[in-house]
């Protein structure tokens, strides 16, 4: 094997750092039909972590990528009536239906609101001026792209009224000279901005004596919602804009302040019809509702809807995964050394191995012994059972590891569950054990009992057998496609550093033979990487709390990973805690808040408790992105119900608060077990 | 264009008696708050007037599995701190001694900065010769100094001093992050229809070029490591901290190096980089490097209203730097 030179493809980027020609060549349309609400609804808050696509959707919905899609494809824009079919056709393409659309992009971390502080006294001080400069911003964003999109227009004689129209608007809404022509308006608003900046880049200092006088604070007056005037008369005065939706698209609206989102909540609620604002912020980034009247609230539900990015993503599987296939496709053709080859298909790309293929290479090599039989034979000593060569003979499946685990799991929860006297469940002898096996070897489909408890715990047998063989340096494989875009949890740009890192060991060590796909160990060692990454450079440098959410996530992790452990897998898979997260304290409330705020936890919906009446509770899942990093699973099944006391344990705990959680959430018919961890070890439990 | 010229300060005061009419320095639990002030004070400097802020950076703690440990490193700090004062009152008896408590870094710093000039511009308007001592000062604290020195006392001469330490630690200078902010005072003049750049010099914690990379867009991060550093290697200790996140932005291939120890070239470097990007784009700083890097940012700054980007720490080490190392003045000329 030698190595490679080619770029690699899935270089991530933050959606606004892409240029328009990136994103051109880059996003993928297939987003749209995760989140038709983004249309079906005028004004919209779109959740989701930091990597799951808002940007790219909300900067995809803007003019200035609009105009590169259409440039690229018809060349000049002269017609803005093509113009608008063009980009309606391209919606209709995905979602099966046209949207006219115009949309202008702001980021709002693109206001120095931090600033504002300096130069104000009061809150509404600060919401004065923080509403003066976001007319100003998308003002000047809306005006210079209508000035994008007529500047060619062929129809001499509409470009004239078009514009025309904008400038009596612009002198109604603001103190724009009489005089002024439309060419005008553009350097107007942003001299008026550049006061406030220059303004904000000040310091007080009185002393006219000196060289330098300060001047004075700026008129933060002579623009009044020009943005929204203009969505309007457009829309009503234009014909070129009839039935066109014009998106006011707001990035990052959980960066500022509660009282300054009451500004942008004020605009909400006016729900102008001629106006949709589609506004992305992360989860629990809207923790107040106040507009600007006291008495008055914005409504979920009746002044904006609530759609959740990241969780479509994690449950329309299907479509979640045909996004990310065909997001790696633009990358992989966008890459001659793949797009010449051919290779534009990801799946093809990523070797992927079967979980009993995985099982039978745990249990190969020339030093190692069966160390799950050995484990087995000790359980049944332990328990003192008395023909163990013929128990052992019962459970015994050389062609398949997973099966005869499967079968040691059966023998044992008849041991325990008899010794405890447990009535309800169904349990299996030895013989039974040994005859369902061999027909599921035979068959191998079927919807029998036997094929529904391996369905069910295959996976969480395989973790045990990593377990078993941690000592050998043997680890969970984490490859494929399937894998990649579960353990990506909904954040395409989870999936793409997971597919970057796979590649880059690739361009180290070079494809084995001719074929093109990559190992499956090559994909192991970059999904720790990543996970690993995750941990280090992302939580552990969260702002303010991040050290507090390090050890909460290694705590749980660890947690979860003893769980793995329990011998009668009473729960397979654990990766997610059921817990009243009001009973916390505020602290850890914090600290919870703060990790979904992240992404570092997830949530979905609670099951219904088993107990009528009982309260739903709150879920908190471990991302999958760190999965490989404490060798567990990728898939939400497993719950833990911890109440609030126990829960703080794993937030604020130390070690041996957690081996005490481990004590009494695992059932351990043998305290021997550990857990393995060439990368780092975390503690034994 | 800025310049001025370089010298050891011990030399320079050798050489140059009476060289300072007015001193601003800090109080701080490193040590070599006090490499500047024992050097005029062997050299017998005759001042009119002499500061030393003492500034405790005391943000609320947040974290409660830190507490204990942050609350124990504090007094360690502040138990410095104080030993560094009477240190200095006991050799500037007639010195001021302002103290001020940090407790918002984005308004205590710029309110106290204002309100201090206010307050002694009688004497910094008699001062012909000022002189500024950065060594321990944080950066948001003299980005500030800087900023309304240059602003309002253009004609004044202009002096810095940095003093290195002996050695740096292999602890870092802060811990966990209060936030990535635009520093009061240098919001710059940003176009919202321009594409944005950031020149980004290189300290030894890469997390704070990560923090503000998580926080603003940038189409083009052009970072800069100080070489030649301080000491050998320290160049290797900066780009070690940030090769993970330069990777991944893919911005290896634009690192530029400038000489951490000299302001004035390391201005050149900068104002290079500037000029290489079009009007339509806003250029940013991001002073995460060593001080006299951070000086040139400053001037740079200043001088083209750009905006300046700033990880604050939530908590600054007790164990950053040891003992005294060379002092350098900086002579300044701003016209």
């Amino acid at each position: 094997m030698h190595p490679i030179l080619f770029k690699n493809p899935f270089v991530v980027k933050w959606g606004e750092d892409y240029k328009a020609e990136e994103l051109t060549a880059l996003f993928s349309e297939f987003i749209i039909p995760l989140i038709p609400g983004v249309f079906d609804f005028p004004n919209v808050f779109l959740y989701g972590g930091s990597g799951t696509g808002k940007t790219m959707l909300l900067r995809y919905l803007s003019f200035d990528i609009q105009k590169s899609y259409f440039e690229k494809d018809k060349g000049k824009l002269t017609n803005l009536n093509e113009f608008f079919e063009y980009s309606a056709e391209r919606i209709d393409k995905v979602l099966g239906r046209k949207i006219k659309y115009l949309g202008i992009y702001s980021r709002l971390t693109d206001i120095p609101a931090s600033l504002f502080k300096n130069k104000c006294r009061t809150e509404q001080q600060e919401q004065i001026l923080f509403k003066f400069y976001l007319d100003l911003e998308i003002s000047i964003k809306f005006v210079s792209s209508l000035m994008g999109l007529i500047e060619d227009y062929n129809n001499a004689q509409n470009k004239k009224k078009i514009e025309s129209v904008i400038l009596e608007c612009v002198k109604e809404c603001s103190d724009i000279p009489k005089s002024a022509e439309f060419s005008d308006i553009l350097g107007y608003f942003i001299d008026k901005k550049n006061q406030i900046d220059i303004y904000l880049g000040s310091l007080r200092f009185n002393d006219s004596v000196l060289e330098h006088n300060q001047e004075s604070p700026p008129s933060i007056s002579g623009l009044f919602e020009l943005f929204i005037k203009l969505a309007e008369v457009l829309q009503t005065q234009v014909e070129e804009f009839r039935g066109i939706n014009i998106f006011i698209l707001l990035d990052e609206y959980e960066r500022i302040e509660d009282h300054l989102k009451i500004v942008i909540n004020t605009i909400i609620r006016g729900r102008n019809e001629f106006l949709k604002l589609k506004i992305s912020l992360r989860r629990y980034g809207l923790p107040t509702t106040r507009t600007l009247n006291p008495n008055d609230f914005i409504i979920l539900g009746r002044d904006a809807e609530l759609i959740d990015l990241e969780y479509l993503c994690r449950y329309s599987k299907g479509k979640y995964k045909k996004l990310l296939l065909d997001v790696a496709r633009k990358r992989l053709e966008s890459e001659q050394f793949f797009a010449n080859r051919k290779v534009t298909d990801i799946r093809k790309l990523l070797k992927s191995i079967t979980l009993e293929t995985e099982g039978s290479n745990l249990i190969k090599g020339k030093r190692i012994e069966l160390e799950h039989r050995k484990k087995f034979r000790d359980f049944l000593s332990l328990y003192e059972i008395e023909d163990i060569d013929a128990t052992m003979n019962a459970v015994k499946c050389d062609a398949n590891v997973l099966v005869e685990k499967l079968n040691m799991l059966l023998v044992k929860r008849r041991i325990v569950y008899q010794r405890r006297g447990a009535k309800k469940r169904k349990l299996y002898s030895n013989s039974e054990i040994s005859e369902m096996a061999a027909n599921f070897m035979e068959v191998r489909r079927g919807r029998s009992a036997y094929f529904r408890l391996y369905d069910k715990n295959k996976l969480a047998l395989l973790f045990q057998l990593v377990s078993e063989y941690g000592k050998y340096n043997k680890r969970k494989i984490y490859a494929g496609f399937d894998t990649f875009a579960a353990l990506s949890g909904g954040f395409v740009a989870r999936f793409l550093d997971l597919c970057y890192n796979t590649v880059e060991n690739v361009r180290d060590k070079g494809f084995s033979g001719d074929s093109l796909e990559i190992e499956v160990d090559l994909q192991r060692k970059a999904a720790e990487k990543v996970a690993w990454d995750f941990l280090d450079n992302v939580v552990k440098n969260l702002e303010r709390i991040g050290g507090d959410i390090y050890y909460f996530v290694l705590n749980t992790g660890a947690f979860f990973r003893a769980l793995y452990l329990d011998e009668l897998l009473r729960e397979p898979e654990p990766t997610y805690i059921n817990t009243k997260t009001a009973g916390l304290t505020d602290t850890s409330q914090q600290i919870v808040r703060t990790a979904h705020y992240w992404s570092v936890l997830q949530s979905k919906i609670p099951m219904k408790p088993k107990e009528a009446g009982e309260p739903l509770p709150d879920v908190h899942i471990l991302h999958p992105i760190l999965a490989p990093a404490f060798q567990l699973s990728y898939r939400t099944r497993g719950r833990t119900n911890l109440p609030p006391q126990d829960m703080e344990l794993l937030i604020s705990g130390s070690e041996t608060d957690v081996r005490k959680l481990v004590a009494k959430y695992r059932d351990r018919p043998l305290s021997k077990n550990r857990i393995p961890s060439r990368q780092r070890r975390l503690f034994d439990l | 264009m800025i310049s001025g010229n370089i010298y050891k300060l011990e030399e320079y005061l050798r050489n140059n008696p009476g060289i300072f009419d007015l001193f601003i320095g800090s109080i701080s639990f490193e040590k070599r708050c006090l490499g500047a002030a024992k050097l005029m004070e062997n050299a017998s400097q005759s001042l009119q007037r002499l500061y030393f802020i003492d500034y405790l950076y005391l943000l609320n703690v947040l974290s409660e599995r830190q507490a204990v440990m942050i609350k124990k490193d504090r007094k360690k700090r502040i138990k410095q701190q104080a030993d560094n004062k009477a240190i200095l009152v006991g050799m500037y008896p007639d010195a001021e001694f302002p103290s001020v408590r940090i407790g918002s870094p984005l308004t205590d710093i710029s309110n106290y900065v204002e309100s201090f000039f206010n307050k002694e511009q009688i004497h910094i308007n008699r001062a012909e010769r000022i002189c500024i001592d950065i060594t321990t000062l944080t950066k948001p604290f003299f980005f500030l100094i800087m900023k309304m020195v240059v602003e309002n006392f253009k004609k004044k001469q202009l002096f810095i001093v940095n003093t290195i330490p002996a050695q740096y630690t292999p602890a870092p200078l802060s811990f966990n992050i209060w936030g990535a902010e635009i520093l009061p005072a240098y919001n710059g003049i940003w176009n919202p229809q321009n594409r944005n750049a950031l020149i980004a010099v290189l300290g030894f914690e890469g997390n704070k070029l990560s923090s503000i990379l998580g926080k603003w867009s940038f189409t083009e991060i052009i970072p800069i490591v100080g070489f030649p550093a301080f000491y050998p290697g320290l160049q290797d200790r900066a780009l070690s901290a940030n090769m993970s996140i330069l990777k991944d932005i893919e911005a290896l291939p634009n690192l530029q190096y400038a000489p951490a120890l000299d302001p004035f070239q390391s201005y050149i470097v900068m104002k290079n980089i500037l000029d290489s990007y079009p009007s339509s784009y806003n250029v940013a700083i991001a002073p995460l490097g060593p001080k006299p890097m951070a000086l040139a940012s400053a001037l740079l700054a200043i001088k083209h209203q750009l905006r300046v980007v700033y990880t604050f720490p939530q908590e600054y080490s007790s164990a950053y730097s040891q003992e005294i190392g060379e002092s350098y003045l900086y002579e300044v000329n701003l016209q």
